[in-house]
């Protein structure tokens, strides 16, 4: 256990940095946003304007999991941690990490929020923001955010577990297999039923238990795959 | 008895190119080890499979008796620096510390406040930035107050000028009186190391050329000079290293004992016999030149 | 600073030696303690194991002897026996040579005895 704290110090010390620059910038996108939407009502625009950093905080995300994933393996094993407690403890760092950018991002949002409300902007006029300002709609966010982040991260972890198994080659290959398989007939079509099932089911009404599930569902399969891959993996240099 | 580092016929292969062969060799607790060898003779390939961060083709590693690849408790016993560094780039001098304190169960805080005083080392300044002379001394740091019972260092002084490589040894052999353990030194720089180690294994294109105590090592090798006549009936029977003429005088290296009968016999005839250094032993190992079974007259 | 060793010869040997050499002159008295393994170890920039061979070899000979717990002591007659064998190895080394020079040279015995009368240090 001593050994996974450890490894989610490590974690912290890495990131700590990119955290800070990272949502300094989405502060100072905030702003400006803000004195643009200023800007544009005095010009007497009245039309809607949407605020969400969540494609950031899914960006983050990724970026994260490809990153972070191969700059520290290596580093974690020369530090003579075992490959099984690298993958427990770069889990548990994904999940702690989506669950930090989530309460930053609807701190945010919220912030933006109570900014436009006394403004004077209406709830018409800005999209993705908050109504009520109740605990529930906080939480609510939060955990919306949390789940796909976390779907996200995984993701992009997996794909940085196999480009630092395999190669770039071989995630090219994938991609141009995924192309392949897309031209038979149907096929395409098929997956974007799927796929179309999937986002109506996670931003539709659908409950958090049943979002929840969807997502630890995807996360493990994702680490199923990992898991095996580090335990093969090994130091480059 | 349980060694700290043993390894039971390790072969690696890179797709076609042959890194180690049949590698045996058994490393005892707490004594110095120098692991010699030219630039791609293996050295590295062969510390990254007893750490666990390589996979070997064949055979077997074991630390204190039990395999690393997946065991905690072996990888607990080393610590491993490396030429090329192994740190996150992002992450300054004082963190970096912060977290390799996290990991080593014997890390010794005051060991390392004074070597990053000694080498002034900023501790603000990120790993990118350091130049390589800093980098290998924040490795040099780390490997020293781990104090692991099984430290590496593979080649850690890149960019580090004679005085900084002096101080390294010297803080080395001071922390390792205070604190015996393994300490493994993989190097090409025979000769600024050679007083420091107890035992030495060389490597060479991927086998293990010659292991043992560095001073019966050293007892086995001698320069004899003389008449060349004279020379060359006293060392017929013993390996020949090396041999070189000039006019009437001739200069060999065996690598062979010399018994007290015979080096008086020697003597005698007006031969001059001396030990041959660590590093001139290493290259002529190394060469490339064979080692032949007396046969002087060919 | 380190003290520099001659790389042409043994360690342990020139370890021994150093402690031979502190007996003859006096720098050392009987039932003297030696420096210790380590302490040669920090003034050579040795390995502590070599500079214990270089020890050991010298107790095996009867020239020091250990105190548990303590360390390494000078010997009683330690001097004389270090003088019989350099005197040994003084014949060995240097009387040989000298009368084997000397017979290249054509120097006869009674030569050699009256240079060596008669010969008056250089450097008084």
């Amino acid at each position: 256990m001593n050994r996974i704290k450890s490894h989610l110090k490590m974690h912290y010390i890495n990131t700590k940095m990119s955290l800070i620059i990272f949502w300094s910038i989405m502060f100072a996108i905030s702003v400006l946003g803000i004195l643009i939407a200023l800007y544009a009502r005095s010009r007497g625009y009245n039309g809607t304007i949407t605020i969400s950093h969540m494609p950031a905080v899914v960006i983050f995300g990724a970026i994260s999991g490809l990153v972070s994933y191969n700059e520290t393996l290596p580093y974690m094993l020369n530090m003579g941690i075992t490959r099984k407690n690298f993958i427990l403890g770069y889990a548990l760092y994904n999940t702690v990490l989506s669950l930090i950018l989530s309460v930053i991002f609807t701190f945010l949002t919220l912030w933006e929020s109570l900014l436009y409300n006394l403004l004077g902007f209406s709830n018409q006029q800005i999209g993705q923001i908050f109504t009520a300002f109740s605990i529930g709609e906080i939480f609510d966010r939060i955990w919306s955010c949390f789940i796909i982040t976390l779907a996200v991260t995984a993701f992009f972890t997996l794909v940085g577990s196999i480009y630092y198994k395999k190669g770039i080659m071989y995630l090219f290959g994938i991609g141009a297999l995924i192309m392949l398989v897309m031209f038979i007939p149907g096929v395409a079509a098929g997956v974007f039923r799927v796929l179309e099932y999937i986002i109506l089911y996670l931003t539709g009404d659908k409950g958090y238990l049943t979002m929840t599930l969807f997502s630890l569902a995807f996360f493990l399969a994702c680490y199923s795959i990992i898991y095996p891959l580090a335990r093969t993996s090994q130091v480059k240099r | 008895m349980k060694y700290a580092v043993e390894c039971r016929n390790i072969s690696k292969n890179f797709g076609r190119t042959t890194a180690l062969s049949d590698i045996n060799i058994k490393l005892e607790k707490d004594k110095i080890y120098g692991l010699l060898g030219r630039n791609g003779a293996g050295k590295s390939t062969l510390l990254n499979i007893v750490t666990a961060q390589v996979f070997p083709s064949s055979g077997e590693v074991k630390i204190f008796g039990e395999t690393p690849y997946e065991n905690d408790r072996a990888l607990r016993h080393l610590c491993i620096v490396k030429e090329s560094g192994m740190f996150l780039k992002d992450v300054n001098v004082g963190d970096a510390l912060d977290i390799a304190s996290s990991f080593y169960d014997n890390w010794d805080n005051n060991l390392a406040e004074r070597l990053l005083r000694e080498f002034e080392l900023d501790r603000r300044k990120t790993y990118k930035n350091l130049s390589l002379g800093m980098r290998s001394q924040l490795g040099i740091i780390v490997g020293l107050a781990s104090r692991a019972p099984i430290t590496i260092f593979d080649e850690p002084y890149i960019g580090l000028d004679a005085a900084g490589r002096q101080l390294f040894y010297d803080a080395l052999i001071e922390d390792y009186m205070e604190k015996p353990r393994t300490i493994i030194l993989s190097t090409h720089l025979i000769d600024e190391v050679s007083n420091l180690l107890e035992d030495v294994i060389i490597l060479h294109k991927g086998t293990v050329k010659l292991e043992g105590n560095s001073e019966d090592i050293k007892n086995k090798a001698f320069y004899i000079s003389g008449i060349k006549d004279s020379v060359e009936s006293h060392v017929s029977g013993k390996k020949v290293l090396n041999k070189e003429e000039f006019g009437k005088t001739m200069a060999v290296a065996i690598f062979d004992s010399i018994s007290e009968k015979e080096r008086k016999a020697m003597e005698a005839d007006d031969l001059i016999i001396s030990s041959v250094p660590l590093q001139q032993l290493f290259i002529f190992l190394t060469g490339g030149k064979m080692i032949k079974r007396g046969d002087m007259n060919e | 600073m380190k003290i520099p060793l001659d790389e042409n010869k043994l360690i342990y040997m020139q370890i021994a030696e150093v402690i031979e050499d502190a007996v003859i002159s006096g720098e050392l008295n009987e039932g003297d303690q030696v420096y210790s393994t380590n302490q040669f170890a920090r003034l050579y920039g040795i390995n502590p194991a070599t500079a214990a061979k270089g020890i050991n070899l010298l107790v095996e000979e009867g020239i020091l002897y250990k105190k548990r717990g303590i360390g390494m002591f000078v010997a009683e007659g330690a001097r004389n026996m270090i003088v019989g064998k350099r005197k040994t190895q003084f014949i060995e080394d240097y009387i040989s040579k000298l009368i084997r020079e000397a017979e290249k040279l054509n120097i006869t015995k009674e030569e050699l005895i009256d240079l060596i009368k008669t010969y008056e240090r250089g450097d008084k």
